[in-house]
């Protein structure tokens, strides 16, 4: 028994020290990057068209479920709204988990899945069919060629992308609640002025920068730390995503903690 | 040049160097053979500083690889050519881009000149009208001479090729070699060739190299090394798996 | 300008002008009203933030506008910026209190003269509005909590200084005038331990006592006629009963499910009763206030006294205000 326990003892002290290996070697991978900046020439050509990929292509999918959560959210917050509590704060609650939760958390998850695996897929294959090691040769620091306009592309399309799927949430709420709820337009609108403050949307606007910068950090980091052919680009790409989740989740939280 | 001194690399468990010695004078070509897995393409590695060695010595120019800072790292990589084993063609882009790649690292080239140059290289390897292809849409020996297009853009003064003439047909393979000893008159570079293709191997290089057990197991001209009395290396030149296995 | 360009500047562009008119429009600034600002002062602001809705007769008019702590740190300034088309009345005061039990405070322009008894800040400047700031649900109980406090403290020390034996003692002492001082040192002495700072009061007592024997007849007739007539006794009781009361009070001010009009009526007798006390304790100074000595308690109370009976009767007059708290 004392032998198992010092093997499990063991064995967290190495998944321990593995971790902070990882995030060490993300820290490598993000000075590197930092340090990219530097070479403009090489990668200013190249955010534009990632902001496409990353950005723009990524509008569909996020509006698609900010519309369908502002409808949940407002058909919910009536159904458990009954009787003591005023109608108008079906808007407040709309709006305010629009804004400051489910618009960035959401469209950060989606966006994880989304470009979080097609990057740590498309760098995984790089990676493994030696394109990578072919952009060294050819002396381009791959951390500015492939990670830099991937990264800025993700801290200005995520917060972008994020404010649009808030608005279309709250508009989805206010025609779920016109439509479906009996409420009036006006009562919507002062529910949701009711408790709105400014600096909401910025919280939104930090939160999905974070988001990201961590879902584009940590698809590239997966993809370069590809081995293994086909099924190590799999692996990337599911660790790029579960990861990512993870991480907003917990950046989720700490803005709360920090920023409220 | 390019000088290699008890050069030592393990992956892990696996040793793969163990007191690698190599010398390329400056406009020689020099062929390296040796078995599959033996650590050829991790040779070639080192010296563009892709891998670092755990222990010894790598030096082009006199300069030590791994003590280069970024800059000069990169200015390294900018004088020499290297050929990949499986192309490594940027799969995003087409075949011309692939070579412009590099030319684009190159200051003082205006858009012109790149893509005069690009079309050039392209056409010395017999791709001219394949440009705009992807390289998902060629074949794979149009892929590796389009690797080898992309490596000469720049003219280099070092050309590695990782197995250059591996999975091409004869006639390709003879205008490889020939491209080989072309580049080496037309650009003076000095050559370092991984292959398997002895044929290869006795038309380009000025001696050649057998890489054995981690080590350079014999280093002579290519007379020489057809007539070696080494059972190791003549097991390897006749593919006689046999003398090896009563070798072990 | 190729295609992709264009698309993510619309992405980008369309994104920061949803963020920043939405931003405006739910902040009620419309592009087609002016606003001029108006400045107030304030003690104390309590949850209010910028942004904050400012109504005139129950219609929004306006937004608070910056919230700064005067350099001398004695007042809060306001700014309102309301619309240009509005006139407030003449002698405008602003209000601010809870809009509702989350936590979100609005300001209200009042008119000073429907609100006479509430304890505005008086700027000296005649263009800044006076203001004043409605406590909320957690002072009010706080200040309940305090009294109750007090209250018990008071009847402590009340109890101490008249037991039955100090109450003898003093007797001995009015039935032998000549032999005040002594016998005062004498009670000092006997006192030592049991009551440190009451002793270190009387000891004071005593020699202003030797030195004023007239004076202390008097006083201690006062006390005669107050130990004989059961004042102190029913001040003892009543501040007891009290101070349990207002306990209560606190504890129901701080359940809002409690029905608001039992609370109302409670906080009504409670006031009254409290009142007398503070009548009695008042009537007593010179005697049993010079006795207890330690005015600190009496002038806290005092003060604390005075709130509670604005809050209480604003409570009363605007049950409005409080009634949302407890039920929206
Ligand atoms: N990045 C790496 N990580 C782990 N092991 C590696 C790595 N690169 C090479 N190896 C190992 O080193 C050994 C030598 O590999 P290398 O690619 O140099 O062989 P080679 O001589 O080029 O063989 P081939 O002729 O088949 O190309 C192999 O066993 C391989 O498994
Ligand atoms: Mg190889």
């Amino acid at each position: 028994m004392p032998g198992k326990t010092l093997d499990f003892v063991g064995a967290t002290g190495r998944a321990a020290l593995r971790f902070a290996g990882t995030v060490g070697e993300w820290g490598v991978l993000m000075q590197d990057t930092i340090r990219g900046l530097r070479a403009v020439r090489i990668w200013r050509h190249l955010v534009f068209e990632q902001m496409m990929r990353i950005g723009v292509a990524s509008v569909p999918i996020a509006l698609f479920i900010a519309a369908f959560t502002g409808i949940v959210l407002a058909l919910q917050a009536s159904y458990t709204f009954t009787g003591a509590v005023p109608v108008y704060l079906v808007g407040s609650l709309v709006g305010k988990t629009m804004i400051i939760e489910l618009g960035p958390v959401l469209t950060g998850l989606a966006l994880a899945g989304r470009v979080g695996a097609s990057i740590a897929a498309e760098l995984g294959t790089m990676r493994v069919t030696e394109q990578i090691d072919a952009l060294e040769t050819m002396a381009y620091d791959p951390a500015a060629y492939l990670v830099l306009p991937r990264v800025l592309a993700g801290a200005v399309m995520f917060p972008a992308v994020t404010l649009l799927a808030s608005a279309l949430g709250i508009v989805a709420g206010w025609l779920t609640a016109i439509q479906l709820l009996e409420m009036s337009t006006p009562e919507f609108v002062r529910g949701l002025e009711t408790f709105f403050v400014p600096f909401d949307v910025v919280f939104s606007v930090i939160k999905s920068f974070s988001f990201g910068l961590t879902v584009t950090s940590l698809g590239c980091f997966f993809g370069f730390r590809t081995r293994g052919g086909a099924a190590g680009v799999g692996r990337a790409a599911t660790s790029a995503v579960v990861a990512s989740s993870m991480v907003i989740l917990v950046f989720d939280a700490f803005w709360a903690a920090v920023l409220l | 040049m390019i000088r290699l001194r008890g050069v030592h690399k393990a992956f892990g468990e696996k040793v793969v160097l163990k007191g690698f010695d190599l010398d390329v004078p400056r406009g020689a070509t020099v062929a390296l053979i040796g078995a599959s897995g033996a650590g050829k393409s991790v040779v070639l590695k080192h010296i563009v500083g892709l891998l670092a060695a755990d222990r010894g010595s790598v030096a082009v120019d006199g300069r030590e690889v791994a003590e280069l800072d970024q800059e000069a790292l990169y200015a390294l990589r900018r004088r020499v050519g290297y050929v990949f084993q499986f192309a490594a063609l940027f799969d995003s882009m087409t075949l011309v881009h692939n070579v412009e790649m590099g030319l684009r690292r190159v200051p003082g080239l205006s858009r012109r000149d790149i893509r005069r140059r690009a079309a050039e290289c392209l056409e010395l390897v017999d791709l001219e009208g394949l440009g705009d292809r992807y390289p998902a849409e060629i074949s794979g020996g149009q892929r590796k001479r389009a690797g080898i297009a992309r490596a000469i853009a720049t003219r280099p003064r070092y050309l590695l090729y990782d197995e250059p003439t591996t999975g091409l047909d004869p006639v390709t393979t003879t205008v490889i070699g020939r491209l080989i000893l072309r580049l080496r008159e037309e650009i003076g570079a000095t050559g370092l060739v991984v292959t398997h293709d002895l044929g290869t191997a006795y038309e380009v290089a000025d001696s050649m190299a057998f890489l054995h057990d981690g080590r350079v197991r014999a280093h002579d001209a290519p007379g020489e090394i057809r007539i070696s009395g080494d059972p190791v290396v003549r097991s390897f030149i006749e593919g006689a798996p046999e003398l090896m296995e009563t070798l072990a | 300008m190729r295609r992709s360009e264009v698309w993510v500047g619309v992405v980008i562009l369309l994104s920061v002008v949803v963020a920043v008119a939405g931003s405006f429009w739910l902040r009620g600034y419309r592009l087609t009203r002016g606003t001029t600002t108006v400045e107030a002062l304030f003690s104390g602001v309590g949850q209010l933030t910028d942004g904050a809705s400012v109504k005139l007769r129950g219609v929004t008019i306006g937004r608070v506008n910056g919230i700064a702590v005067e350099p001398d740190g004695t007042a809060v300034r306001v700014g309102l910026a309301i619309n240009a088309d509005v006139r407030l009345p003449a002698d405008a005061a602003v209000l601010i209190a809870p809009e509702s039990m989350f936590g979100d405070w609005g300001a209200e322009i009042v008119s000073r003269s429907t609100n006479p008894r509430l304890d505005f800040f008086e700027p000296s400047d005649p263009a800044v509005l006076p203001g004043f700031s409605i406590p909320d649900l957690s002072r009010l109980t706080a200040t309940a909590d305090q009294i109750a406090d007090n209250l018990a403290t008071i009847t402590d020390r009340v109890e101490i200084a008249f037991t039955q034996e100090t109450a003898e003692n003093l007797r001995l002492v009015i039935e032998n005038v000549g032999g005040v001082s002594e016998q005062l040192a004498a009670l000092v002495d006997a006192q030592i331990g049991a009551v440190d700072d009451l002793v270190e009061n009387v000891r004071t007592s005593t020699s202003q006592v030797s030195e004023a024997a007239a004076l202390a007849t008097l006083t201690l007739a006062e006390v005669e006629r107050l130990l004989s007539g059961g004042v102190v006794d029913s001040i003892v009781g009543d501040t007891r009963v009290t101070a349990a009361e207002f306990r209560r009070l606190a504890t129901d001010l701080r359940e809002t499910t409690t029905g608001l009009s039992t609370t109302l009526q409670y906080a009504d007798s409670t006031l009254v009763r409290f009142e007398r006390i503070g009548r009695e304790l008042e009537t007593g100074e010179g005697t049993l206030a010079h006795l207890l000595a330690d005015s600190t308690v009496a002038v806290q109370t005092q003060s604390v006294l005075m709130q509670l009976t604005l809050l209480l009767e604003d409570f009363r007059e605007n049950p409005g205000r409080y009634v949302r708290l407890s039920i929206f």
